[in-house]
């Protein structure tokens, strides 16, 4: 028995052995360097037998196993759990590293998500986009414009050389603050295969205003595709959801940010109607959309969640002097939030706040009259930058007013300081001209001016308009709000109406009850119990509601708790929550 | 349960519960090939692991016999290098050397489990560094020539040079 045992023991040990003595001769070629330096320690690991202190054994590697000694397949065991960043870190090693780098098996899912500087990284990592290349998610530079002409070509150019013949059957696609050149990169390159694709805070270059849509086509192409999320694209337009609404697969749709996509009724109308024959899911986050562009939604019955939040600042038409473009979902969503709730928290009487700063301090008073033909005359001079994009804050500057010198004042500061003292910055966002000012065409002044009045109708809707140095700004000749209970109350058909005076027609051509079991609607504050009451009996799958910032009280999720006991809750602006 | 008895390099002697043992899958097999499943007093000589990586192995083995086959992992999780246990995590918290060291005796015993957490940990120490920081963690030499080393800069900075 004994024998049997060494026969096969001694097999496997001399494999070892082998590659043991191989890597030693290995490694005694690349470490001659050190060996001087060890004879010291060695002594004092031969006097002491336990384990010593690991300052000597570092010192001491003389014929000791290191990372070098490892077969390539050991290596790979380690370098598998390397992200792409560091894979390319790890190949500027040394040669073997830069060798093993190679291996495949490594590039199967490739992110670079890392802000920087260029596009270098992106494009050292596209030469290892291969067959079984699944998933490619990748940020640009922080300043996209800036770097296009230097590299961001090379860019487009190796992108979509690497999507049409290097990874065919790719599945996942994820773009960040991207330019894209769309004569050099278009959805026709990317692979069939795609099941996700993401465009997040990219430009679009060469788009022609020629056709439709540059979308047009997509559901003929990726007909695989079930998740697309365009976010933060300013370039984004109401028509582009057509081709998008007839994507065979398409279980998710995320168009958070996106601040051109208003005035949608007249392509979302029929789009929702014909097509998304599968959505699920549904991100509208922080597009300036009204009750009726909300309503264009309520006829996809397979909707399982709903994701709206108010903007956190008010759109803008192009050309304006106001730059906010919705840019990166970190720092920017932090800052303008803080702005919205801290104005609509104190702003809720806003008159009254108005009236205490307007007192304190002469610019502000010369801002705060309220004489109509004032802001007819308002004279293009006064320019408010508000930089959201600033890591900082807002960065608010106030330019040529009264003959006032220029001021910038930093959102970040502002919100540090004590609540004694307001600061002018508060004092400007709060103040309802700056709103005036940076949203000429009151969209959603209700929320800021008269947040305490629910009732859309009795808004007086103001039309003057604020000149503009371009005259591209999209011109609204009807008044309107942003998403109320009325637009709420239309997904799904309540027993007991909740929302009176309402006259409703062509109800009868769907389902009563929804299949919605996750809806989120945050800082819309028009938003009352009256939607509790609404979807409470309509909608039986609730599993979440995330309502914070709405005007939904206490008392009204009391008694939707008492008939929804399962559902959970979310509510910021209420204290007591927990206590229910 | 049985005994047997595993002989390191430096000729120590380790008498363990076969249960234990059964967590290398070199010593599975060779057990189950040679039909000593049941036999008292086998001795399995370890010529190239020594009592004090081994009796460390040992450790790990004894505390994590009674765990269950990890399933073949999906693609998601294979990336992940932060669910390290807390008993491992302080487990491997040895110098370098002796990760390393471990890392072989996992391999060449087939311990799964150990091998994985110890290949998570030293990942762990690559993560974020640049390749000078990483030669210097492992003492790697950088053997590129300065022509190779000029060339790479060069790769990773012609865009902003053109």
């Amino acid at each position: 028995m004994d024998t049997s045992v060494n026969y096969v023991e001694q097999a496997e040990m001399s494999k070892v052995f082998n590659s043991v003595s191989k890597r030693k001769r290995r490694f005694s070629e690349t470490n001659e360097q050190t060996s001087g330096i060890s004879s010291e320690s060695t002594i004092v690991n031969n006097v002491v037998n336990s384990p010593p202190a690991a300052k000597y054994r570092e010192v001491e590697t003389d014929y000791r196993f290191t990372l070098d000694h490892f077969c390539d397949e050991i290596l790979y065991e380690i370098f598998k759990y390397l992200g792409s960043q560091d894979l390319l870190t790890i190949k500027r090693t040394c040669r073997r590293f830069n060798e093993l780098v190679y291996d495949k098996r490594f590039w199967r899912y490739i992110s670079l998500l890392e802000s920087r500087d260029s596009y270098n990284q992106l494009l050292e990592s596209l030469q290892f986009t291969h067959a079984i290349t699944k998933c490619l998610k990748l940020r640009g530079p922080s300043q996209k414009s800036l770097n296009y002409k230097n590299s961001g070509e090379m860019f487009n150019k190796t992108l979509s050389k690497s999507l049409t013949s290097n990874c065919t059957q790719l599945e996942i696609l994820e773009l960040y603050s991207i330019c894209l050149d769309l004569t050099l990169l278009h959805f026709k390159h990317i692979p069939q295969s795609l099941q996700r694709l993401v465009i997040n805070d990219c430009d679009v270059l060469n788009l022609s205003y020629q056709r439709s849509s540059w979308l047009s086509g997509i559901h003929t192409h990726l007909v695989n595709l079930q998740e697309l999320r365009i976010e933060y694209s300013t370039w984004f337009e109401p028509h582009d959801i057509m081709p998008i609404s007839k994507l065979p697969g398409l279980h998710t749709l995320s168009l958070r940010g996106c601040v051109n996509f208003f005035d949608i009724v007249v392509y979302a109308s029929i789009a929702t109607i014909h097509g998304f024959p599968l959505l699920q899911r549904l991100d509208l986050r922080q597009i300036p959309l009204t009750d009726t562009d909300l309503q264009c939604f309520n006829v996809i019955e397979t909707l399982r969640e709903v994701m709206l939040e108010c903007p956190p600042y008010i759109n803008t038409a192009k050309g304006f002097n106001v730059s906010l473009s919705a840019s990166k979902g970190y720092g920017l969503g932090e800052s303008a939030e803080a702005t919205t709730s801290e104005y609509n928290s104190s702003g809720t009487s806003s008159s009254q706040a108005a009236q205490s700063s307007s007192s304190t301090n002469d610019f502000w008073a010369s801002l705060n009259k309220k004489s109509p033909q004032r802001r007819q005359q308002a004279n293009p001079d006064h320019i408010i930058y508000i930089d959201l994009r600033n890591p900082q804050g807002a960065l608010i500057s106030v330019n040529n007013i009264s003959g006032v010198n220029p001021r910038a004042v930093s959102m970040g500061q502002a919100q540090g300081q004590e609540e004694g003292g307001i600061s002018e910055v508060n004092r400007v966002i709060r103040h309802d001209l700056f709103w005036g000012l940076i949203n000429p065409l009151r969209r959603g002044a209700s929320n800021f001016t008269n947040a305490d009045n629910a009732t859309a109708g009795n808004v007086v809707e103001r039309q003057d308009e604020f000149p503009t140095s371009s005259g591209s700004v999209k011109q609204l000749t009807y008044p309107r709000n942003f998403i109320s209970d009325q637009g709420l109350c239309s997904f799904g058909r309540s027993v007991n109406p909740t929302n009176h005076g309402r006259i409703w027609i062509g109800i009868r051509n769907r389902p009563n009850d929804t299949l919605i079991e996750r809806f989120t609607i945050r800082n819309y504050k028009n938003i009352t119990d009256v939607f509790l009451r609404h979807i409470v009996q309509c909608s039986p799958n609730l599993l979440y509601l995330d309502i914070s910032g709405t005007g939904i009280t206490l008392e009204g999720i009391k008694k939707f708790k008492e008939s929804k006991p399962e559902c959970k809750i979310v509510a910021e602006h209420l204290l007591g929550l927990n206590d229910l | 349960m049985p005994n047997i008895q595993l002989q390191s390099s430096d000729n120590e002697f380790f008498n363990i519960d076969v249960q234990v043992a059964r967590c290398s899958g070199t010593i599975k097999t060779l057990l189950e090939d040679c039909g000593m499943e049941s036999g008292d007093n086998v001795i399995v000589p370890l010529p190239n692991i020594n009592s004090e990586i081994l009796r460390q192995v040992l450790n790990w083995a004894n505390y994590h016999k009674d765990d269950l086959q990890p399933n073949e992992d999906d693609e998601n999780k294979k990336k992940r290098t932060d669910d390290i246990s807390l008993w491992d995590a302080e487990f491997l918290k040895v110098d370098q050397d002796t990760l390393i060291n471990l890392i072989f005796a996992a391999n060449y015993l087939d311990i799964k489990g150990l091998f994985e957490v110890a290949c998570k940990t030293v990942a762990n120490m690559m993560k974020g560094k640049t390749p000078a920081e990483i030669r210097k963690t492992f003492n790697i030499r950088n053997d590129f020539t300065p022509v190779e080393e000029e060339q790479i800069r060069r790769e990773n900075e012609w865009c902003e040079q053109k």
